[in-house]
């Protein structure tokens, strides 16, 4: 499942989810302002594993997750060491050959550090959402955002979107088993074919499910009181920042004030170029 | 003395339709009174619970004449979240009204949305979830919980509220029998403890009639009967005639009553208020009777086998441990057990929807666990519990055509078996309609009728008539004992309803945890009252008022009311 909360009683499972959100905010500013620079995400990557070891969640979990999201970070790779979008900015780079020879897509060195910075980012920002959604459960991250002024309403339909998850997986298998049963075959070979199949015989009673269940959901909210005096609303768990929450709060600004400040404004400390000068040295080429 | 609920002159009609749901009801509850509302299908039962928190006007758009009033407040000048301050509605199907990830917050709900003090919530929440036995269960998602415990956590959102009304609407008739006991004790604390107003709509009478003051019968979006249930139940014709679910024990009496004076004055509603009423009338000892023998004898051939069949799931849930049996051609069997027993997954062996973990399944000469489904389908049908899962087509001729066609039966062949079952079904008339359009019936008789053009010998249907009403119930079974009797095929039904398989099925087969606990002729497996209550089943009532009346005479392994007469009129002639 893509949203499974992992219970525990670790410091970061008891921070308060504002704060959680806070720190995923600050890994996303941090892999945009050290964007480019690999050993720097690498890093930052390996912060996030810290954070998920702190928590005691299964590294498995994590194995698991990296392995189902690996070949989209893959593709999204080889797209960047094709089309690095610094290419304009490659000074004198060191090519080793060409995709489409003679002279066409140069794979070069800066090419490469590069497609690893991309590559490092994108999974650096998988894998912190999905930490904080291991630590945090659906209700806390509700409060989060009504805190931060987000509609009650928004609030509602996120809780009933994670309630019905079992729901719908069990809905959609026996439709699925319905049709097998009288003897329509999902394993077709022709991908188009296959595409048919799943919008026309899963889609057609899916869709109508979840219209009636829609109204008769909207029955059950009303009939429970929502929507009674919607500002006077009260929540049984209240968020209380605690000393850890602050300390932690600190730490983040601190981090974040630093990482952009040598990353973007002025000082540009930490680029891919760092890097690719850094393996140019080791290589003896300069 | 003061009203919670007054309807005066009440009459709804739907915005789509051109009758009225609800007509002439005149209705006055008292406070802390216990009204049980029963009635068939469509009878306007629920449209009346609608009414009662504001859903009708406020959600339904249609036309409301006369006036409703809850505890004082006209149900117009009010709104649904102000109403359900004061009226809590629990629905029949718990799946549509658990709304939170976790059982907790579900309690939680009401009361955040009334702005009750976040320490006063969490009071509440937890008192809720003990008076439901649900207090371990707080971090779950109640998606995931039994049918019954998803009842019973609708339940304990609702008494988090602290409403003063209770509308029940059908609490128990999704529910298997467990989960239904499970609820009906819960409404019986609640009732004794007797604050509250409640309003109950059921089906099943038979264990809620001692709880209630009053029982009130509808019939087409009218009142047709009222009073105290002992009243009710002295003379039952107008209620059979209507078609509803009477406890068979004031069933048997009513109709004994008839020829024997001396029960005049007897109208039972429980078990026990008609064994001690047959006990003072009854000789012991007067004559012995044997056993019924009615059995079907088991001639034919197996066309199901089933040898040493375990089923784990892929996550190591274990469904079915080392089951033996044998479905003989033209058996109408009935399979009980408790949900999670193992009675969908042993049925989904013999089309191909799993394959054994261990153990051989024999279909039709096919081996169950490599023949591909398409071909075991050809052979075995099922009928899944919902049709809204089933239906898949936009005509009802496409749904009819869709697994012959699948099944690559030539075109010609398929018309002529659509408009044969069409017209053996009674769907001649809505071909040409979409199905998602047709009543629940009709949708129930498409699904089956989708089978019949398989030409499928033996067919499976799951939970035929869970929340169905009596008349529908029967009308269903029926339909399914012709196909039995004169089609000649193997009938396989999966259900709750002990009545239903007392009366039906020539064979019963009960699973417990992944088990046969017991299989046999079905007058034998009724008889053991015992074992089967080791798995929280119990005879009909009929069953087991013979059973409790063994030392008279009485057999144990009576089916039916009309068996249970005709033996007792002999006996009651002397006195």
């Amino acid at each position: 499942m893509a949203f499974e909360y992992v219970p525990g009683n670790t410091f970061f499972h008891k921070l308060d989810p504002r704060v959680k959100l806070m720190y995923w905010f600050v890994v996303v500013v941090l892999t945009v302002a050290l964007g480019s620079d690999p050993i720097f995400l690498f890093l930052l990557f390996l912060s996030v594993l810290l954070v998920v070891h702190a928590s005691k969640i299964p590294m498995s979990r994590i194995a698991s997750f990296l392995k189902s999201v690996w070949p989209v970070a893959a593709v999204y790779g080889i797209f960047n060491l094709l089309f690095p979008p610094a290419a304009s900015t490659f000074k004198n780079p060191w090519v080793f050959f060409y995709a489409i020879p003679p002279s066409m897509l140069p794979i070069s060195l800066e090419g490469i550090v590069w497609m690893f910075g991309a590559m490092l980012r994108f999974l650096t920002l998988l894998l912190v959402i999905r930490t904080v959604l291991m630590i945090t459960p659906v209700r806390d991250l509700i409060l989060a955002f009504v805190k931060f002024r987000v509609p009650p309403e928004f609030g509602m339909a996120l809780s009933i979107g994670f309630a019905y998850v079992p729901v719908l997986i069990d809905e959609n298998q026996k439709i699925k088993e319905a049709q097998q049963a009288r003897g329509f075959e999902y394993q077709y070979r022709n991908p188009l074919k296959k595409f048919d199949a799943l919008i026309r015989r899963m889609l057609v009673p899916a869709i109508f499910n979840s219209m009636r269940r829609t109204s008769d959901i909207s029955i059950a909210i009303e009939s429970r009181g929502f929507g009674y005096a919607i500002s006077h609303r009260t929540y049984m768990h209240e968020l209380h920042l605690t000393q850890g929450d602050y300390a932690f709060l600190a730490l983040m600004i601190i981090v974040v004030v630093v990482g952009v400040a040598v990353g973007n404004f002025g000082l540009n400390w930490v680029t891919y170029t760092n890097t690719v000068t850094l393996l140019k040295h080791l290589a003896g080429r300069v | 003395m003061s009203y919670s609920i007054v309807l005066e002159n009440v009459r709804y009609t739907y915005s789509q339709d051109l009758e009225p749901a609800l007509k002439n009801i005149n209705l006055r509850v008292a406070e802390a009174e216990r009204v049980l509302i029963t009635g068939p299908s469509g009878s306007g039962k629920t449209t009346l619970c609608r009414c009662l928190n504001g859903l009708i006007p406020h959600y339904f758009r249609g036309k409301l004449e006369g006036k409703v009033t809850i505890s004082g407040v006209d149900s117009r000048s009010s709104t649904i979240a102000a109403l359900s301050h004061k009226v809590g509605l629990l629905f029949q199907d718990p799946s549509s009204q658990l709304v939170c990830p976790t059982v907790t917050e579900e309690v939680a709900f009401g009361p955040e949305n009334y702005g009750v003090p976040p320490p006063e919530i969490r009071s509440r929440v937890q008192n809720s979830l003990r008076s439901v036995r649900l207090e371990r269960y707080g971090d779950r998602n109640p998606h995931s919980l039994s049918g019954g415990e998803q009842q019973s956590c609708s339940l304990a959102a609702v008494v988090a509220m602290r409403p003063e009304i209770y509308v029940l609407d059908e609490p128990t008739s999704n529910l298997d029998p467990i989960g239904s006991s499970q609820v009906l004790n819960l409404l019986a604390n609640m009732s004794r403890q007797g604050r509250a107003t409640m309003l109950i709509v059921e089906h099943k009478m038979e264990e809620l009639l001692l709880m209630v003051d009053r029982l009130v019968v509808m019939n087409h979006g009218e009142i047709v009967l009222e009073g105290k249930p002992r009243d009710l139940m002295d003379d039952v014709e107008a209620m059979e005639k209507i078609g509803l679910n009477i406890p068979q024990v004031s069933l048997l009496a009513s109709r004994l009553k008839k020829k024997h004076p001396s029960l005049a004055r007897t109208s039972p509603i429980t078990l026990e208020e008609a064994v001690d009423a047959f006990s003072t009338l009854l000789e012991p000892g007067k004559s012995v009777r044997e056993q019924l023998r009615s059995q079907r004898a088991e001639a034919a051939d197996a066309v199901i086998s089933v040898r040493g069949l375990t089923h784990v799931y892929p996550n190591g849930t274990p469904a079915l441990n080392g089951v033996d049996l044998d479905i003989h051609r033209g058996e109408f069997v009935a399979l009980l057990g408790q949900n999670g027993s193992g009675k969908t997954t042993l049925v989904k062996h013999f089309n191909g929807l799993l394959r054994p973990t261990a153990g051989t399944v024999n279909v039709f000469g096919m081996d169950g666990a490599t023949t591909s489904i398409p071909e075991l389908s050809k052979k075995v049908g099922y009928c899944f519990q919902n049709p809204d899962h089933q239906i898949c087509c936009e005509t009802v001729q496409k749904e009819l055509e869709f697994g012959p066609t699948n099944l690559k039966v030539p075109v010609e062949v398929v018309q002529r078996r659509v408009s044969e079952v069409a017209k053996a079904v009674g769907l001649e008339s809505v071909l040409s309609k979409n199905p998602f359009s047709l009543s629940k019936g009709e949708r129930q008789r498409v699904t089956v009728a989708s089978l019949l053009t398989m030409e499928c010998e033996a067919l499976i249907v799951d939970e035929p008539t869970t929340g169905q009403d009596y008349k529908m119930s029967r009308e269903m079974m029926d339909f399914y004992k012709k196909l039995n009797e004169e089609d000649g095929r193997t009938i396989i039904v999966i259900t709750h309803d002990m009545n239903i398989s007392a009366e039906y099925a020539h064979r019963v087969i009960v699973l417990k945890d992944g088990k046969v606990l017991i299989d046999g002729p079905t007058r034998d497996v009724f008889s053991k009252s015992d074992l089967l209550k080791t798995t929280y089943l119990n005879p009909p009532q009929i069953t087991r008022l013979g059973q409790a009346l063994s030392k008279f005479g009485i057999p144990g392994d009576i089916l039916t009311v009309s068996e249970m007469a005709e033996i007792m009129d002999p006996l009651l002639e002397g006195n």
